[in-house]
């Protein structure tokens, strides 16, 4: 299939799903009304609730859906073929995705702006809140872990990337000293930062620098003469690893305590350049090139090593890009609050969802067309790094309006270290922020900076050190798939206590429930009864460690188990409040 | 009668909003600060105190001229406000630009409440 093809289809879908399926429910059952006074306006205070134009808005949504999800999880799903990854990302978003994400502004307008904690507290249970809670707090360490394994281990150890990260940051941090304290104009300001990265990243490509960090990770060529290899320390962390892990850790330990203005927020505002101009190039470089898939197969086997069966597993490989629990925290709580009038909800939430689904089909473009063939793809990194998939591909596109392919591979590969360390380094603040709050008054030394953020830091290098990534990777979609069944439930009783049509929100929770809850206990069962017993024959399984291997397995099946508990108290506490009369809500205690 | 417009362009700080992931992560957890707020208190003395002052500027002008005026605040770093800080040659902060034309770049709050008056007089005299 040509890549013109899958983006028509994207196109369609658009089409279709907007402005025909979205806009009928939208005026048959939400009904919003234009004149309605949302929270923003009912409770503006300048900070949570401002009214703000849905062009700002359709932004601030999509900025906040869009990150590396639907770039790395559609660049994974491919191992089941092309076909496959496609209809899901396509039927995903046209059924479930935009619906999720409409209904959760929806509920949150009619709802005075309640956050889904609350929102849950109210409808289903007041356990229901912790159980968010709990989802949120491994839902951040699996983010630090797949992100961090991409960082750490594919990005910053391919030679031509890391001076280019640092000079990077080091460009961010004078943008930082040049806006705050030298007070300079922003557009010389701009201009100088960028042109100085693009510097950097061309440094990066040259010769001696790429001798120098062959060096320090003491590359060697593999046996098959094209593979760079790098000796193992411990576990099965090689040198290359152990490096790009800890340079990953140190900059997001400056990120977590240093001040914003130093460190995060310009980092961030000139990252933002580097994305923006990156994707620009990409998406001309794909039209002007369009090319078809080659051999890369339509379907290749149901059960896919590493990842597991199609069904249930591929629902939760690709989240972001088709469904996602983590756009109605976004909907419910950010955007709700902000909203002018209720009939700008379906552009701005539906809207963005159907955008980000077509950001989704560019990713998978990069997996799927880039290479010109299955096994192009595999060589590039495969499922297993989805990084480098993601800035080869990226390269090859951007090689067809002129960018050398060199140039284009350092950069794709500084575009998604910085796309991913953005959110890296805030969610070690947050997770300093949490521990502080929660342990501050017992142990003291919890509210110390640096020991909040090195704690911080330490688990997330163990996560990454000892699991594998599409383990990891299969966990954090299936916590947000978990989220997303909470929002469709929780949108479903909304509608049923308003007396309002709730088919078309509770069939996608059914499906995306018993969905996720296989998808768990699958996990739980390949790593307690299909993976643990292979340490018995550790040589024929070829496992490096078996200490390592073991470790991970346990981290896996528990973290599932926990997940799958999780759910069950949520549909438990559900359906006894489904089963209420209309327009009552779940009688709980303060 | 169609308001004064009067845009200005000021680099705002960002807390740690400026990741909506992590601050939506925050709201939900309820952890104290509010996640706009968070962040905020980490910024230089001297530009908070600046911040504040604008602030100060902004509301003073929005309550004695009320739907007289309308406000926009633009932060030259986003997209459409760079492209308008280029179209103003805002290159000083904050810089306030009067219905288009007239261009003020320092903190003369008496100065900048005259031209708004100048520009109100106009308009009426030219209905």
């Amino acid at each position: 299939m040509n890549s013109i093809i899958a983006l028509l289809i994207g196109v369609v879908a658009i089409g279709v799903g907007y402005f025909v399926y979205a806009k009928s429910i939208n005026t048959n059952v939400i009904q919003p009304d234009e004149k309605k006074a949302t929270p923003a306006k009912m409770f503006m205070d300048g900070v949570d609730f401002t009214p703000a134009n849905r062009n700002v808005l359709f932004g601030y949504q999509f900025k906040s859906i869009a990150a590396l999800g639907p770039i790395l999880g559609p660049i994974i799903a491919v191992q089941w073929g092309w076909l496959p990854a496609l209809l899901w990302i396509v039927i995903g978003t046209f059924f479930i995705g935009w619906v999720q994400d409409y209904t959760s502004i929806m509920i949150g307008v009619r709802e005075e702006g309640q956050s889904f904690g609350a929102l849950s507290y109210r409808l289903i249970s007041p356990r229901s809140r912790m159980i968010l809670l709990i989802f949120i707090y491994f839902y951040l360490w699996l983010i630090m872990g797949s992100f961090g394994v991409q960082v750490g281990y594919n990005l910053l150890t391919k030679v031509t990337v890391p001076l280019g990260v640092i000079i990077v940051i080091l460009v961010g941090v004078l943008a930082g000293q040049m806006t705050y304290k030298w007070k300079q104009d922003i557009i010389l300001t701009s201009v100088i930062t960028v042109v100085l990265s693009f510097l950097g990243i061309y440094l990066s490509t040259l010769e001696p620098v790429r001798n120098f960090f062959s060096s320090i990770y003491s590359y060697t060529l593999g046996t098959d003469g094209k593979t760079l290899v790098s000796p193992t320390l411990f576990l099965t962390v090689t040198q290359a690893k152990l490096i790009g892990s800890l340079l990953m850790v140190a900059i997001c330990y400056f990120g977590a305590v240093l001040p914003i203005w130093r460190w995060a927020q310009p980092i961030n505002y000139v990252a933002f350049w580097i994305v923006t101009l990156g994707i620009l190039a990409g998406v001309i470089g794909l039209l002007v090139w369009h090319p078809g898939m080659g051999d890369f197969p339509a379907f290749t086997t149901f059960n896919v090593t590493g990842l597991g069966p199609l069904w249930p597993i591929l629902f939760v490989t690709i989240a972001c890009g088709a469904i996602s629990g983590w756009h109605s925290l976004v909907s419910s709580s950010g955007t709700a609050r902000q909203l002018e009038k209720e009939t700008d909800a379906l552009f701005v939430g539906g809207g963005s969802m159907f955008l980000e689904m077509f950001f989704a089909i560019v990713a998978f473009l990069t997996a799927t067309v880039a290479f010109g063939s299955f096994q192009g793809y595999k060589d590039a990194g495969g499922g297993a790094a989805p990084a480098n998939v993601f800035s080869n591909g990226l390269a090859a596109f951007m090689s067809k309006i002129g960018v050398p392919t060199n140039f284009g591979q350092a950069y794709g590969g500084v575009f998604l270290t910085l796309m991913a360390l953005t959110i890296m380094y805030l969610v070690v603040r947050f997770m300093r922020a949490a521990s502080s709050e929660a342990l501050g008054e017992k142990m003291p030394i919890m509210r110390n900076v640096h020991v909040g953020t090195i704690i911080a830091l330490v688990f997330t290098l163990a996560l990454i050190w000892l699991v594998p990534f599409l383990q990891i990777w299969v966990m954090f979609g299936a916590a947000n798939q978990l989220m997303a069944s909470l929002a469709l439930l929780l949108v479903t009783l909304w509608l049923k206590n308003k007396g309002k049509n709730y088919q078309w929100t509770f069939w996608p929770f059914v499906f995306m429930f018993i969905t996720t809850i296989f998808a768990l206990l699958y996990k739980a069962y390949e790593a307690f009864f299909l993976n643990l017993p292979k340490i018995n024959d550790a040589v024929t399984n070829k496992i490096a460690n078996v200490t390592q291997f073991a470790l991970a397995q346990w981290i896996i099946g528990i973290v599932a188990l926990v997940l799958v508990v999780t759910a069950l108290f949520l549909a438990w506490d559900a359906m006894k409040a489904f089963r209420q009369p209309k327009a009552e809500p779940a009688k709980v205690k303060a | 009668m169609k308001p004064i417009q009067i845009d200005v362009f000021y680099p705002l700080p960002e807390g740690w909003a400026m990741c909506n992931a992590c601050e939506l992560l925050l709201s939900q957890a309820n952890l104290g600060q509010t996640p706009g707020q968070r962040g905020l208190d980490e910024y230089p003395p001297d530009l908070r105190e600046e911040l504040q002052r604008l602030s100060n500027t902004i509301y003073t002008l929005a309550e004695k001229y009320q739907d007289q005026v309308q406000i926009k605040v633009w932060d030259p770093r986003s997209l459409q406000g760079m492209l308008k800080s280029i179209r103003y040659g805002a290159r000083r902060y904050p810089t306030f630009i009067i219905n288009g034309q007239v261009k003020l770049t320092d903190w003369d709050s008496s100065k900048l409440d005259q031209q708004v008056q100048n520009a109100l007089e106009s308009r009426n005299s030219a209905l």
